[in-house]
């Protein structure tokens, strides 16, 4: 049952793609919000907080406090995640291939994180030829209740596993993107924002680790 | 009034400490330097009250004398007399409902099988069923007044993983006095500390009043900032509270339920 609508509204989605922008982004987010309704398992938003937490503050330790390092290692424990889990994002969504970055951006907001985190950041910052945006991130989940160390707050970014969460995922649907943090409200700046800049799209013959 | 308040972690170990004071009414110097002991005099009357059957109503037998100041005879009778109290009071609603941590244990009061008739057990299972809304409300956590010292009041809350919320009340009365008339006292010269101590001690005159309801509130606000502090991955448990953003809720706090 379920399945039959996903398929009709992933057909409807690939109508879509040809109609306005508006009208896109209300498809997109009726569609997010329809699976995370129905489709999602969800889990206590403590534990889930609390877990990354902690792993935050492992890695502190075992790196001695170096942030850098820290920040490398979550980005690249989130692109891990993020390879497997377009594989889980496409499975449940079955959405066509985007025709162009603002559709990506769309589909991003709209449903991967509303899909997998309940939240659902703004695009803004657009660059005049549309291949970089930023994500704005008006709550923040991963970031509930912590504080960071005064040594922290010049270097570390927190939640830095959606940048490799990103990046995986997209680099997946043949997206090759830099993406990083500009600022965080845990450092006291005012907003939350991920860039998002596209490189270049990659070749689709050539599957990813056999150049 | 002004009141000296701590957050004491296991091992008698203080996380945190303040003074809360309208900018007009200081705590004189001589006092500052005794609260943590007059708290620190207390922080066993409120570990024996942890365990007791019903630590809530102990300011009922909590009169004016000073035998809780002494040593730990006068908290053993209150337990004797609130056991008396549980099997025969007329009230015994009130006064059977557990204590902290013993939640819904019917249990402790097994050793009263031989009075206890079919109207007992009904007073009984409806208690324990209050206790464990009591409970989540986290009520009985407030221990209301525990101890006190010529004057100053202590009061306390205990928090699920025993972590001691203390506060000493500062009787302010005698003490401006006292504070005024000793810097007068320090002006002239000699021996002014001993002339200090004996002053506010016997200046104090009464007892503070305390209004539990919103000391109540007060802690349970605490309780919950305490709560989330610990929720951050960056925190250390057991270790002082240094933020000074938790320091700036904690007195807004303060402000809102203790400086009318």
């Amino acid at each position: 049952m379920s399945k039959s609508r996903s398929s009709s509204l992933s057909t409807h989605a690939a109508n879509l793609s040809s109609k306005t922008g508006a009208n896109q982004s209300k498809f997109f987010k009726t569609f997010g919000d329809d699976i995370w309704k129905n489709k999602i398992e969800k889990v206590n938003a403590e534990l889930f907080i609390m877990t990354y937490g902690v792993i935050v503050q492992q890695l502190c330790q075992d790196f001695n406090n170096d942030y850098m390092k820290i920040n490398e290692n979550l980005f690249s424990m989130g692109y891990n995640i993020g390879v497997r889990l377009i594989e889980d994002f496409l499975a449940r969504t079955a959405l066509p291939r985007c025709p162009n970055m603002i559709m990506t951006s769309e589909v991003i907001t709209k449903v991967a994180f509303k899909v997998f985190l309940n939240i659902t950041p703004v695009v803004d910052n657009w660059s005049s030829n549309k291949d970089t945006f930023s994500l704005i991130l008006v709550e923040n989940p991963l970031a509930e209740f912590v504080d960071l160390p005064h040594d922290a707050k010049k270097q570390l970014w927190y939640s830095n596993i959606i940048c490799g969460v990103l990046k995986g995922a997209l680099e997946m649907v043949q997206l090759d993107c830099d993406i990083g943090f500009v600022s965080d409200v845990l450092r006291g700046d005012a907003s939350t924002e991920i860039r998002v800049k596209l490189n270049k799209i990659l070749k689709d013959e050539i599957p990813l680790g056999e150049d | 009034m002004p009141q000296y308040f701590a957050i004491i972690g296991s091992n008698d170990r203080p996380l945190y400490e303040t003074e809360f004071h309208k900018d007009n009414k200081d705590i004189p110097q001589s006092l500052k330097e005794l609260n943590p002991f007059i708290l620190h005099a207390s922080l066993d009357i409120i570990e024996d009250l942890q365990w007791q059957i019903q630590p809530n109503d102990r300011s009922m037998f909590f009169g004016q004398d000073d035998s809780y100041n002494n040593d730990g005879v006068g908290v053993g009778m209150s337990i004797f007399k609130n056991s008396l109290g549980a099997g025969s009071d007329s009230n015994g609603m009130s006064s059977l409902t557990a204590g902290f941590l013993r939640s819904s244990s019917t249990n402790s009061y097994n050793n009263n099988d031989k009075n206890s008739t079919g109207a007992m057990n009904n007073i009984i299972s409806s208690s324990s069923n209050s206790n464990i809304q009591q409970i989540l409300k986290n009520d009985n956590c407030y221990l209301s007044r525990v101890d006190h010292f010529y004057g100053h009041v202590v009061t306390a809350y205990i928090t699920y993983s025993g972590l001691k919320f203390v506060m000493v009340h500062c009787n302010t009365d005698g003490m401006i006095k006292d504070n005024t008339s000793s810097i007068e006292k320090g002006n002239d010269g000699t021996n002014t500390d001993n002339i200090n101590k004996d002053d506010f001690i016997f200046m104090g005159n009464g007892l503070v009043i305390i209004d539990d309801n919103k000391c109540k509130k007060f802690y349970q606000e605490i309780h919950e900032l305490y709560v989330k502090t610990l929720l951050n991955p960056f925190y250390k448990l057991g270790q002082p509270i240094n933020d000074p953003e938790f320091n700036i809720r904690v007195h807004s706090i303060a402000q809102k339920y203790l400086q009318t």
